[in-house]
């Protein structure tokens, strides 16, 4: 078989496969593993585990290529360069898969597995929600194997975190780079167990997982795709990956908004006010980081607390409404 | 759920789970499979194809990659120097030989495999540095690109540069026309190639072919991707085929009319070549137009001869018997800083650090 000598390989028993992929396949056994496990605590149907794994591979995979293939056609046809045949979106060794959209695909594997199953949608999002920064953190962590792509913003010398573990040094020229994907990797095993923990206590409601999920992720995303430096899905000056973490973001926050109603619509609004606000300022943060000599560390302080805005006050509706639901109760 | 099918999608799982290390290869489209895309190349008849399948006509165009003649360059006598095929360097970005220290002179170096002089001569109220280079094997002739950016120097001491140059800009570039290849890597093999830039394209014999307004690239491509080393777009081109490339009132790149530090390449002979800097910006020299350096270009010999980036971007460094020490560094704009650069074009030695006496 035929192996693209660019991507890093390895040996199984004598078998050369991806190294990639191997990182891939440990985050989607750990997440099947997760999914097996939380399927039975929540007491599901017999078998709704195995067609949510599989469902969610097959559309995580589907969506994860077509997503890509798709900025791709887009860059090439503004590009004007010419687009690529068709069957190359087909030729799965080639390379070219996209996170957000993977995650995407599992959404909707997640109701694809509840019109079979008949099982709440709601709370099969919350189960693969709780999988899905498994392997998030394995894909991330494999990300970080391919010299191209594991190029961060540059981390002048003696300035923190340089010469820690919190940095990627290059002997050759001797420059520090911010190790962004073990940030990922870690950030994803983190969101994994707040969600595991949240989701077992047992005082939620089917969706807030999801949501937290959404959130969570997306906020975080904006943050640390903002860290790469690598133009991996880029068109123009527009970063495809931050975009679709910033959409995650005010996604989960409507959909926090909708769930609650009465006195709480003001904190919708003020959240639904401050999605815009924080996209503009994140932006904003954007163009100095890469236009102005200002301090990075300042910037990034100042973006965090920009995306903590509508993260809290999204947390805080569904917080609330949980309260609500408990008190009906 | 009967147990059955529990089982049958259990199965599945396993297996779509353990076939993601033969097909995930990795998360960007590879430059190796784009340039096979592009060539409309197959992968091996085993691989996981699902393009095939649905899509066999697309896939059927073999890339016609047949043995290159060339034709551009009258091949008289062979090139001086020669060195065992065991020393010949290959066409990827495998780091060469150190230099070795011992075979440096005040303004060259000169090994089994290599040999360079460099002289500063007073032209057009400029300092033009020109560095004469010879080598055994086209291989010595090499890139090198840098994801995060270096100046010219530090990227020269990495990849054991006898003598480096810029590249050119225009390999990050976001513009999917263009042709950009580095020591056979495709880096930007652009269907629909611009037809607003020069290129300059390099084979594996070390022939330097020159495309006006990308002209018969196209053509060229197809026939002979498979022969080409390295490909750059900047330009303009300024010798092609012994004769100067005249341009009226050109509106060529930047201040193509200006005087301005210049760096160029080009090619003299079979395995012989010049790299040309043009100092600017400083009290004695005022820098040269384009037309004045295809003219410097076309005296100096040059069959071929193309203008890489200028200005500020402009450098020709020399290596010195210390790491530590450079024997000589020129650059296109005194005034300005050393810029950070993406690629660049340098001469190696192909002589082993254990064959040396």
């Amino acid at each position: 078989m035929k192996m693209w000598e660019e991507a890093p390989q390895t040996e199984i028993f004598g078998i050369p496969v991806y190294t990639f992929g191997l990182y891939c396949l440990v985050g989607a056994l750990c997440a099947v593993v997760c999914i097996r496990i939380l399927c039975g605590e929540l007491k599901m149907k017999k078998g709704t585990a195995w067609v949510l794994s599989l469902a969610s591979i097959v559309f995580g995979l589907v969506f994860s290529r077509l997503s890509y293939c798709i900025v791709r056609l887009i860059g090439d046809m503004i590009g004007g360069g010419g687009v690529l045949p068709v069957s190359f979106w087909f030729r799965l060794s080639t390379g070219g898969w996209s996170l957000y959209g993977m995650i995407f695909g599992v959404f909707i594997a997640a109701r694809v597995t509840a019109a079979i199953t008949k099982e709440p949608k709601r709370r099969l999002l919350d189960i693969v929600s709780c999988a899905l920064p498994l392997a998030m953190a394995a894909e991330r962590a494999g990300e970080r194997l391919f010299e191209v792509f594991n190029i961060s913003r540059s981390i002048p010398d003696g300035q923190f975190p340089a010469n820690t573990f919190l940095a990627v040094h290059d002997a050759v020229y001797g420059d520090n780079y911010i190790a962004t994907y073990d940030y990922c990797a870690v950030a994803a095993v983190i969101l994994f167990l707040l969600l595991v923990f949240t989701l077992t206590r047992g005082r939620t409601r089917e969706g807030d997982v999801w949501i937290m999920f959404m959130i969570l992720a997306g906020a975080g995303g904006a943050i640390l795709e903002s860290l790469r430096y690598d133009s991996f899905m880029e068109l123009s000056f527009v970063r495809i990956q931050q975009a679709a973490a910033a959409a995650l973001l005010v996604w989960g926050v409507i959909a926090a908004g909708k769930r609650v109603n009465g006195d709480r619509k003001r904190l919708f609004t003020a959240a639904a006010i401050s999605l815009p606000i924080t996209i503009g300022a994140v932006i904003g943060i954007e163009f100095a980081l890469d236009k102005t000599n200002l301090s990075h560390v300042l910037l990034y302080v100042l973006m965090v607390i920009f995306v903590a805005v509508p993260v809290v006050l999204g947390l805080k509706l569904l917080l609330g409404g949980r309260e609500k639901g408990k008190e009906a109760a | 759920m009967k147990l059955s099918v529990r089982i049958v999608l259990a199965v599945l799982c396993a297996a779509l789970i353990v076939s993601m290390p033969f097909f995930l290869s990795s998360p960007n489209l590879l430059s190796e499979a784009e340039m096979d895309i592009q060539m409309g190349g197959e992968e091996d008849d085993n691989s996981l194809d699902f393009g095939r399948l649905l899509f066999p006509s697309a896939m059927a165009e073999d890339a016609e990659g047949g043995h290159f003649d060339s034709e551009d360059i009258d091949v008289d006598e062979p090139t001086k120097l020669s060195i065992p095929e065991s020393w010949v360097l290959p066409f990827d970005f495998t780091v060469p030989p150190e230099p070795d220290p011992d075979h440096f002179s005040e303004n060259g170096y000169e090994d089994q495999s290599i040999r360079v002089r460099v002289e500063t001569l007073r032209l057009f109220d400029s300092n033009v540095n020109v560095a004469y280079v010879e080598i055994a094997s086209p291989s010595q002739l090499r890139t090198a690109i840098d994801n995060r950016d270096h100046p010219v120097s530090q990227i020269a001491k990495a990849n054991n540069a006898v003598i480096a140059m810029n590249g050119d800009y225009y390999r990050k570039d976001s513009n999917n026309k263009f042709f950009e290849i580095r020591m056979t890597k495709a880096l930007k093999v652009g269907k629909n190639l611009s037809k607003s830039f020069d290129t300059l394209v390099i084979d594996k014999n070390g022939d330097f072919h020159v495309f006006v307004l990308s002209d018969g690239l196209k053509d060229y491509k197809e026939k002979h991707m498979n022969d080409i080393s390295n490909a750059f777009l900047f330009g303009p081109a300024l010798v092609k085929d012994g004769e100067i490339v005249v341009r009226e009132n050109s509106k060529y790149m930047y201040a193509p009319n200006g005087k301005d530090g210049r760096s160029a390449i080009g090619q003299t002979g079979p395995l012989s070549y010049v790299m040309v800097l043009v100092e600017s910006h400083s009290k004695n020299s005022e820098g040269v137009t384009h037309a004045e350096l295809a003219q410097i270009m076309y005296d100096l010999g040059c069959i071929q001869a193309y203008n890489l980036d200028g200005g500020n971007s402009a450098e020709l460094i020399m290596q010195g018997p210390s790491p530590d020490v450079e024997l000589l560094h020129y650059k296109g704009n005194h005034e300005a800083n050393y810029r950070n650069q993406s690629d660049i074009v340098y001469f190696a030695t192909a002589v082993p650090v254990e064959e040396r006496k």
